[in-house]
């Protein structure tokens, strides 16, 4: 029979959510989470905060010329 | 530890370069994500490889090589950080808060994917500005695991701390920066 989380136990896990997602642990809750809306709608508002910040913060390419003058500094070939 | 390092420990100044190439890009944008200026986030790539290169004997390989920079960086852009700015005194507050609402928004629906899409230039600054609230501690570890994908362990070892530490950290930024979203989205509603 397959352990049912308490709806304490998915809340204090759901705060972790996106943590490491690939830990075990974390597939299991996720699986668990499938069974708690409430849950899942916490676990989507964790996601989005994260994926919204990384878009607010996005990465770039570093400019040529950061570069050159990166490698003038350290005396290294172009 | 691989050639490369051992080449660029000789002073090879291709094997070098191949560092300078690989890690770039990624100290960069951490500059541009702690400190929010192109010339900071120079200044710090040119100090994090000026000290790598100095040091580089003394990298035992314990980590990985790119942890160790990160570590490197890290740190420089925590001291440019410190350097004449106001201290934030949410620290308490961040510490002591439980959360005791965390489903307060449970039921008013996730944060709705279209928005991601359309991520707009006030939207940008609210969330730059809630980062800015929160204390470095939280912030740092929300960065380098969050935006810059950092794994918990590498984190705890970039920052020198436990596993714990960064895991407690940042479900208390998340959580936060959650709530200042959702507070957010409901100023927007109510507009």
């Amino acid at each position: 029979m397959v352990r049912k989380f308490s709806h304490n136990d998915v809340d204090k896990l759901c705060q972790y959510l996106g943590d490491d997602l690939s830990d075990e642990k974390c597939e299991e809750i996720k699986r668990e989470v499938n069974n708690c809306p409430d849950c899942n709608v916490i676990l989507n508002e964790v996601k989005g905060t994260i994926e919204l910040y990384r878009k607010a913060l996005p990465q770039k390419s570093v400019p040529d010329s950061v570069i050159n003058r990166l490698k003038i500094i350290l005396q290294l070939p172009e | 530890m691989n050639n490369t390092i051992e080449l660029a420990i000789q002073g090879n100044k291709a094997a070098q370069t191949a560092i300078v190439n690989d890690y770039s890009e990624r100290i960069y944008n951490l500059g541009l994500h702690f400190l929010k200026n192109e010339q900071d986030a120079e200044d710090l790539l040119q100090e994090t490889f000026i000290k790598v290169f100095d040091n580089l004997d003394k990298f035992q390989g314990k980590s990985g090589l790119y942890t160790w920079i990160y570590r490197i960086a890290t740190n420089i852009a925590l001291m440019k950080l410190r350097k004449g700015k106001r201290e934030i005194l949410v620290d308490d507050f961040m510490e002591n808060y439980d959360f005791p609402e965390v489903h307060r928004h449970a039921h008013s629906g996730e944060i709705p994917s279209p928005l991601i899409a359309i991520l707009n230039d006030e939207l940008k600054r609210e969330l730059s500005a809630a980062l800015e609230r929160i204390p470095e501690k939280y912030k740092t570890v929300f960065i380098l695991r969050d935006v810059e994908n950092l794994s918990t362990r590498e984190a705890a070892e970039v920052l020198s701390i436990t596993e714990n530490n960064v895991k407690v950290r940042l479900k208390r930024a998340r959580t936060y920066l959650r709530e200042e979203l959702c507070n957010y989205f409901e100023n927007c509603k109510s507009a």
